[in-house]
C-alpha cells in the first residue's frame, strides 16, 4: 500500500497538465465505500442511494454477464439490494464493497438464470451462468476494479475515454475536441494519457486488493 | 527477445502507433497475452457503462431501504398491512399459502395468491394478483419474498397487478409489496410444503 502511494505520489513519468486523479489518494474510494457503508447502517438513505448510484450498473453488468436479459438485470439489483440489507451490517471488510456486490450478483444472476430455465441441465445453460467458474469471478473482480478505477480518474479523463473507448460507435475527435474546448491535434495524446492513467490506477488497485 | 512495456500495449490500444511494436506483438506470445488482457479490459469497461439505474428502480431501493433499513418504519407510510379475510386488523397476518388460492385484503387492496410445484427439485412458484378493492391493477410494482434461511425473491408486479415467482424453497418468509408509494406486509408466510415436488 506505502509502495502505491508513492508512486502516485512522486513524480509522475508522464504528468497532464489539466488531468489529475480524481480525489486525495487513490484509497479513497475505498474509504468512500466504508463511509457509504456505514451511514447505510446508521439510517442515511441518501448514502443508499449513493451506493446504487455507483454500483447499480456494476451489479447489471455481472447479470448481464452471467445471461440475464435487461428486464432480469433490474431483477437482480433488486435481489442484491435485499441481500445488502440484510447483511451489510455483518460485512468484513466494508471497504471491498464493490467486489462483495459483484459476487452476490453473481450468485443471484445465477438463481434467476436458473429459474427461468427450470427443466434445462445446467450444462446446457453454458459457463458463464456456473458459480463456481473462477474465470467468470475474477472477470467479476475485475470488473468492480475496473469500474473503482475509472471512478478516479478527473471527470475530463472519463468524458474523453467514454465518448473514444467505451461508446460505440466512438465519436471523432472533431466533435470531441469541440465540446471540450480542445484543437482536434490534442485528443489523440489525451487520450492516450488518459489511457496511461487507467492504466496506473489499475495496477495500484490490484496491488492493493492483492 | 526484449519485450514490450505494458505501457507501449495500452498507448496502443489508445490509439497511439509505435514504431516496430505492433510486429513485436505478432511474434511475442506474452505480449500479445498482456495485450488481450486489456483489450478485455476495455470490453469489460464497455459492458460497465452500457449500464445504468433509471429513476424507477432508484425509486424502488429507496422505498426498499425504507421498508427493510435500519429506520424501516419511521416515516414510512403504509398503505396497509394484509390481514386474511376481510377485516383490516392491526396486527399481520399469520397464514399459510398454499396450492389453493388465497384472498387478503388490506385497506384499499385486495390479493390474490397461490402456489404452485412449478420450479426444479423441491421449490415451488408463487403466482398472485394485486388489485384495488375497485378491481383496478394499479400501476405496478415490486413484490419480495424474504427469509434468513432461504433468502430473498423478488419480482415485477406488473401494469396489471401480477406477479409470477418461480424455484421459490418452501419455507417461511416474510412478503412485502411496494406499491403506489407505500408497501404491504405479510408476516411469517408459510410457502409451501405440500405443493413441493
Amino acid at each position: 500500500m506505502g509502495g502505491s502511494r508513492r508512486s502516485r505520489e512522486g513524480a509522475d513519468p508522464d504528468p497532464i497538465e489539466g488531468i489529475v486523479v480524481h480525489g486525495d489518494s487513490w484509497g479513497e474510494s475505498r474509504a468512500l465505500d466504508k463511509r457509504l457503508v456505514s451511514a447505510c447502517l446508521r439510517g442515511d438513505e441518501e448514502a443508499w442511494v449513493a451506493v446504487w448510484q455507483r454500483y447499480g450498473p456494476l451489479v447489471k453488468a455481472v447479470a448481464r454477464r452471467a445471461g440475464c436479459d435487461a428486464e432480469e438485470a433490474r431483477d437482480v439489483v433488486q435481489r442484491v439490494a435485499l441481500v445488502a440489507l440484510q447483511s451489510l451490517s455483518s460485512l468484513k471488510n466494508p471497504e471491498k464493497l464493490a467486489g462483495w456486490l459483484a459476487g452476490v450478483a453473481r450468485f443471484q444472476s445465477f438463481e434467476v438464470v436458473r429459474q427461468r430455465r427450470p427443466t434445462e441441465d445446467l450444462d446446457s445453460v453454458g459457463p458463464s451462468v456456473d458459480p463456481r467458474a473462477d474465470d467468470e469471478l475474477i472477470r467479476e473482480q475485475e470488473l468492480a476494479l475496473l469500474q473503482r478505477a475509472f471512478g478516479q480518474l478527473e471527470e475530463r479523463c472519463q468524458r474523453l475515454l467514454q465518448r473514444l473507448e467505451l461508446k460505440e460507435p466512438p465519436d471523432s475527435y472533431r466533435d470531441v475536441a469541440s465540446s471540450e474546448g480542445l484543437s482536434e491535434t490534442s485528443i489523440g495524446p489525451i487520450r492516450r494519457r488518459c489511457m496511461q492513467r487507467l492504466r496506473r490506477l489499475v495496477e495500484q488497485l490490484s496491488q492493493s486488493a492483492s | 527477445m526484449d519485450h514490450i512495456t505494458e505501457q507501449t500495449i495500452v498507448d496502443l490500444i489508445g490509439g497511439g502507433e509505435i514504431a516496430g511494436a505492433r510486429e513485436h506483438l505478432a511474434a511475442c506470445a506474452r505480449c500479445r497475452e498482456l495485450h488481450r488482457q486489456w483489450i478485455e479490459r476495455m470490453e469489460l469497461l464497455r459492458d460497465l457503462h452500457r449500464e445504468s439505474l433509471d429513476e424507477a428502480e432508484l425509486h424502488r431501493l429507496r422505498v426498499m431501504y425504507r421498508q427493510l433499513g435500519p429506520h424501516s418504519v419511521e416515516g414510512f407510510r403504509w398503505v396497509g398491512r394484509l390481514v386474511r379475510g376481510s377485516a383490516m386488523q392491526p396486527a399481520a397476518v399469520r397464514g399459510v399459502v398454499s396450492g389453493s388460492i388465497t384472498e387478503y385484503e388490506a385497506g384499499p387492496y385486495n390479493l390474490l395468491m397461490r402456489v404452485g410445484p412449478a420450479g426444479r427439485g423441491s421449490t415451488v412458484s408463487v403466482h398472485g394478483q394485486l388489485t384495488t378493492t375497485r378491481g383496478d391493477a394499479g400501476s405496478g410494482g415490486t413484490m419480495a419474498l424474504s427469509s434468513t434461511g432461504s433468502g430473498a425473491y423478488v419480482c415485477d408486479i406488473d401494469r396489471f397487478g401480477e406477479f409470477h415467482l418461480k424455484g421459490v424453497s418452501p419455507g417461511r418468509y416474510r412478503a412485502l409489496l411496494w406499491v403506489d408509494g407505500g408497501a404491504i406486509e405479510l408476516l411469517d408466510l408459510s410457502i409451501g410444503g405440500d405443493e413441493a415436488r
